[in-house]
């Protein structure tokens, strides 16, 4: 199984009074190409530190991120924004469009900041049509329901053709049937695009659709499935 | 750290700082109008008072009762006629209710007695004289004696009274001191003869002391006594010893006059004067009355300019902290649903928000009463619009009718404050989240009720503008502007504003639009947010727009007040010194039959010639003038007399006077050397030309005059040039009729060149104008180093001035500079909260960008972009507004400023150092912003920016 992304003893700590906080105790994960790897846990558990720091948005106090083959554990901060434009994407909990532009300019904007060399429009619609939102393209964010937003957002986030994207409780503000008609549409992207899908939850309805899950609690991995053929089970 | 400096300044207890800040200015500003009238008025009042007393030569806070006390009246009438003459200082004391000063009662003789002297003289004629017994209070204290000693305060054991005589008394009689005079033909009360000593020869300590309320050196006849001895000699109650006169003197010291007393002393010297005039025998005058009655009129003026330049900048606060009040509440406006939803009920809601702001507005009045206190003592030390000098300090007080303002300011605050409420009490917090989602356009832009505002301010304008005459008139009869007219104004600049929203989307959309294909990610999203999110700026953009264009507008008043009114001093006076030396003449020699012609002698002008000699560079430039406002001017057989006649030197004349440039056709150099091509030429006033039809190259001849009216001959001239104005000539003089109406006279000049005149007529005084670089001061001592005499004097620095300590100047620059200042303030505080809020509620977005990958330095480039459009847009606008303003407006407002007669065009100033302070303050404004804002952004963690994201 070819990796994409792999952690090793990753630690975050953050200064709080009398003393540091550390939110990773030493992580090492691994998350497969052309996967969809979940990282359960309960608020508090360190999911989201950990996912900011694959993400390239937060760097660790000590451990290592290997990304495509790169160790960008001690990235510069441009480095970082290279690679955040170019090759992840990122999809939030809360409503995560710009407000002020339609459906249609916020996936478009995706590919301005990236620089995206081919033809807008159409992989604007191609995007908007994966989700299911072509006819809703000129719609401003505040028009659109939360599991239409949602969508839009993960057009947004496969339009420039990232690597890699993140996906931070992105079923949060949803009701279950909408979860899992975006969980649906994050497994036809792996199919279809080749992308790889890294997400956080704590929805246990959930675990059974990710390709790989890591169960995190205070910081530390405390169980790992992998649904994977061939792998191992622990 | 830094980061919990931006947490806290993103705080809102910045915006309620803020919000203490507009209340503390309103108050301030509110109550420092009676507070400063009142000191600005009493000032004024006290320079009028001192005026009196240079002109009439004696102090104007006299309230002065005469009584003729008559011997007949005592016996047809009884005792009881006479009001208690005893106590008038009393009576005048309770009647006005002040501390007076000073208190001199006069008791003399009414007619003169013949007295004899004890030891005859050899010339028998010489034996009597005639004086008159008399008595000043206090008069001990006040002369010193010359010869003798002070007359003792009873009378000896004979009954011989010690009495003490003026100087020149003395000195012009046979009197010796300690001779005794008996007076046969007078009696006292009690009926007995009364013989007076001569103990001493007075003179007064110090001439110009207030006491003398009468000059010492008119006591011709007087032979003063003690005057306890005087009243018990001859005047009892019941009992007189003939005709006397009493006079009583109460002095007040007029600077310590307040304006409420004015009002209740004219009141209170009608109440006197009809009680005593009632009586038949008192005469009751008050010396201040004609200035009291002049300076009510004036302060009506006064107080209302202050309140009519106060307007707009109390509009602007109001705004002001309606928007930072808006802007709280619309941050709290989910915390008001939620409370609405648990059944909080929209009274309860709306009290504790009043309670709130009525804590504000506590806060603001007791900071803004001494803070108002504070810019009454800057009003003071205003010198020019922005210029401020150290002045001798102002009686200002904070009094009750301060404190009412001050009052009626903070409960118009708790309104502002508590209004923004009403709007959101309605919603719970379903209703509010349903009308997040609702996108409408404003009411005021459904109705066009931003073009309705603008026509009526323009109507305003056009109809302040065919008036113009009539404004003309009211301004004349003293009567203050209308404060219409300010408020067309303001309603022009806050329309133009509105309207102005409706342009910036449309502009950004153009903009966006002709460069869509190469805007960077930054840029366009930028020109989105701009675009789109317009609404949300409403209220910045008009505040700016406001702010910048009432500061300039009220800074163009200011200097187009002060520059038009310099620039008329200095044309009306013609030079920075204008001289006339008093020539000496033949007239005695006139008037006893020697001659029948005046002969002036000129005086020794190589003193002038010298003086410049010795000061090179404080003497720019000298001419000689000749101005006489009596010649008579044929033209084609027409007389028209009092024509100005001015004969100069072109050269000389050119480089010591002064016209505006731009104000004739050419530049007046070339009219004074048309008139030196031509030896024999005239400039002739236009209004002269026009009324005989007269062009360039006619023939005119000059008639002049001596003093007593005999002609001097003819000089021919002929018109080498027409102008509307000249250096020092009125085209136009305002004429008061007896009935108080005005009218105007018009006025005619020519000019001609001095060497033409001096071939025509003898030697007349004339004029030596001068160009002064600096001070004049040596002037002045060189006039009286030569003992100069001089028939005029002007100097135009005086003038300056006396301008500038007029109240009324002094209001206009004080107020308008206070209310650039708050402009500027209110402008920096409102931009910085706008943004830091603006900032603060995009958190989320610029995490979102952040995350998608745009660099620090996009994120910056976006945000000045906005402020582009956002900020230095509407400041440009907002300065285009205020110039329009001005040159609508002004011209119509200077008319409050400038004496209708006036033959200067009226010019409007926009002075660029405005426009550059504004723009500096602008500018650092926008810096310091985006300063704080990069550093805010920076400390902005994206993951914790995101995480405001989550619930």
């Amino acid at each position: 199984m070819e990796e994409i992304l792999r952690t090793e003893d990753v630690k975050r700590s953050f200064p709080v009074a009398g003393g540091d906080f550390w939110a990773l105790k030493g992580i090492s994960i691994t998350v497969p190409k052309n996967s969809l790897t979940i990282l359960k846990g309960r608020s508090g558990s360190g999911k989201t530190t950990l996912l900011n720091i694959i993400g390239a948005l937060d760097a660790p106090t000590s451990g290592t991120v290997v990304f495509d083959g790169k160790d960008i554990s001690n990235a510069s901060d441009k480095e970082r924004e290279v690679l955040r434009r170019s090759e992840i994407g990122f999809i939030f909990q809360s409503v995560a469009l710009i407000p002020v532009m339609s459906a249609y300019e916020n996936v478009e904007y995706a590919l301005r900041l990236a620089g995206y060399k081919g033809n807008y429009h159409d992989r604007v619609m191609e995007c908007l049509k994966m989700v299911g939102l072509s006819k809703r393209a000129s719609h401003m964010p505040q028009e659109l329901s939360g599991g239409e937003q949602q969508r839009v957002a993960i057009a947004r986030a496969i339009a420039h053709k990232p690597k890699i994207i993140f996906a931070d409780e992105p079923t949060g503000e949803l009701d279950s049937a909408t979860s899992l008609q975006v969980i649906g549409i994050f497994k036809e992207l792996i199919a279809k695009e080749g992308i790889t899908f890294v997400m956080t939850t704590h929805d246990p309805k959930l675990m059974g659709y990710g390709d790989v899950v890591y169960e995190i609690l205070d910081g530390e991995v405390i169980s790992t499935i992998n649904n994977i053929e061939g792998a191992d089970h622990e | 750290m830094l980061q919990f400096i931006a947490q806290k300044l993103l705080n809102k207890k910045w915006l309620i700082l803020s919000i203490v800040i507009g209340n503390i200015l309103l108050v301030a500003i509110a109550s420092c109008n009676p507070m400063y009238t009142k000191a600005a008025l009493r000032k004024m009042l006290s320079s009028e008072m001192d005026a009196y007393l240079e002109e009439n030569n004696r102090y104007p806070g006299t309230i002065f009762v005469e009584a003729k006390l008559g011997k007949t009246v005592l016996a047809e009438k009884g005792s009881a006629y006479f009001k208690d003459y005893t106590n008038i200082f009393g009576t005048v004391r309770s009647l006005y209710g002040i501390d007076p000063m000073m208190e001199v009662s006069f008791y003399g003789n009414s007619n003169t007695q013949d007295a004899r002297f004890v030891n005859s003289r050899e010339n028998a004629s010489q034996n009597y004289i005639s004086l008159k017994l008399a008595s000043l209070s206090d008069l001990e204290n006040h002369v010193e004696m010359i010869s003798g000693e002070m007359y003792s305060k009873t009378p000896d054991a004979d009954g011989v009274i010690d009495v003490i005589v003026n100087e020149p008394v003395y000195l012009s009689s046979t009197m010796v001191v300690g001779e005794m005079l008996d007076l046969d033909g007078y009696r006292d009360v009690n009926g007995n003869t009364v013989r007076i000593r001569i103990a001493g020869v007075f003179r007064a300590k110090d001439n110009a002391d207030v006491y003398w309320t009468k000059a010492p050196l008119s006591y011709v006849n007087e032979f003063f006594m003690d005057q306890s001895i005087f009243t018990e000699r001859f005047i009892t109650k019941d009992s007189i010893s003939g005709n006397i006169t009493c006079r009583w003197y109460t002095l007040f010291d007029y600077d310590e006059i307040t304006t409420e007393q004015v009002e209740k002393m004219i009141e209170v010297d009608d109440k006197l004067g009809y009680d005593y005039l009632s009586q038949g025998l008192y005469r009751v005058n008050y010396y201040y009355h004609d200035v009291f009655t002049n300076f009510t009129k004036n302060s009506g003026r006064v107080v209302n300019t202050m309140f009519i330049l106060q307007c707009p900048i109390l509009i602007l606060l109001a705004v002001f902290i309606f928007m930072v009040s808006n802007q709280v509440i619309s941050i709290e406006q989910g915390e008001i649903s939620i409370l609405k939803s648990r059944g909080v009920s929209k009274r309860q809601l709306l009290l504790t928000y009043f309670g709130q702001s009525v804590i504000l507005a506590f806060i603001g009045f007791v900071i803004g009463i001494p803070f108002g206190f504070l810019l009454c003592h800057l009003f003071g030390s205003t010198n020019a619009f922005m210029e401020f000098v150290g002045r001798k300090a102002m009686h200002v007080s904070i009094t009750g009718t301060a404190l009412l303002y001050g009052l009626i300011a903070s409960a118009a605050g708790i309104l502002i404050m508590t209004l923004p409420v009403m709007k959101y009490a309605r919603f719970t917090i379903v209703e509010q989240k349903a009308n997040k989602r609702k996108k409408t356009t404003p009411l005021w832009q459904r109705v066009g009720l931003d073009f309705i505002l603008l026509g009526i301010s323009i109507y305003g304008f056009y109809n302040f503008s065919t008036q113009k005459k009539l404004l003309i008139e009211k301004v004349a009869k003293g009567e203050a502007l209308d404060p219409m007219l300010f408020l067309s104004a303001s309603l022009f600049i806050l329309s133009c504003a509105i309207v102005f929203l409706r342009v910036i989307p449309l502009l950004a959309a153009l903009v966006f639009r002709i460069g869509r294909k190469f805007w960077k990610p930054a840029a366009y999203a930028s020109f989105l947010q701009i675009m789109r999110d317009i609404k949300k700026q409403n209220f910045i953009t008009v505040f700016l727009v406001l702010t910048i264009a009432l500061g300039l507008f009220n800074a163009n008043i200011a200097r187009t007040v002060n520059n038009n009114e310099e620039m008329r001093l200095h044309y009306d006076t013609g030079a920075d010194i204008v001289l006339q030396e008093q020539w000496a003449d033949n007239s005695s020699a006139i008037k006893l039959g020697y001659s029948k012609t005046l002969i002036y002698t000129e005086p020794d002008y190589s003193r002038y010639t010298k003086l410049q000699e010795d000061n090179p560079d404080k003497i720019k430039a000298m001419a000689k003038v000749l101005v006489d406002d009596k010649a008579s001017v044929n033209y084609s057989g027409t007389v028209t007399d009092s024509v100005r006649l001015m004969a100069l030197n072109t050269y000389d004349f050119g480089n010591t006077s002064w016209l505006p440039e731009g104000m004739t056709q050419e530049h007046w150099f070339t009219y004074l050397n048309a008139l030196a091509a031509n030896p024999e030429g005239a400039i002739v006033s236009k209004n002269f030309a026009d009324k005989f039809d007269l062009k360039v190259g006619n023939n005119i001849s000059v008639f002049r005059s001596d003093s007593s009216g005999k002609s001097l001959g003819r000089m021919p001239l002929t018109v080498v040039a027409i102008m509307d104005i000249f250096p020092s000539f009125q085209s136009r003089v305002q004429v008061t009729e007896e009935d108080g109406s005005v009218t105007y006279t018009d006025q005619y000049f020519v000019a001609c060149s001095f060497s033409n005149l001096s071939r025509y007529y003898p030697a007349t005084p004339y004029q030596v104008w001068m160009k002064i670089d600096g001070s004049t001061d040596f002037i002045y001592d060189w006039a009286e180093a030569n003992e100069m005499n001089f028939t005029v004097f002007e100097d135009l620095s005086n003038k300056v001035i006396t301008m500038k300590n007029d109240p009324y100047f002094q209001i206009t620059n004080g107020m308008l500079t206070i209310s650039f200042i708050v402009v500027l303030v209110l402008c920096a505080i409102g931009f910085l909260i706008y943004w830091l809020t603006n900032i603060r509620s995009r958190e989320l977005i610029f995490g979102i960008y952040r995350a998608m990958g745009m660099s620090m330095g996009e994120l910056i480039r976006m945000l000045i972009n906005e402020h582009f459009f956002g900020s230095l847009i509407p400041i440009l606008f907002g300065a285009g507004i205020g110039i329009l303003a001005s040159k609508m407006f002004i011209p119509l407002i200077e008319i409050a400023y400038s004496p209708a007669e006036q033959t200067l065009p009226t010019r409007i100033f926009i002075e660029s150092s405005d426009i550059v302070r504004i723009s500096v303050v602008v500018g650092i404004m926008l810096l310091g912003c985006l300063t704080v804002i990069s550093v805010l952004l920076s400390k902005i963690k994206i993951n914790q920016a995101l995480k405001l994201g989550e619930d």
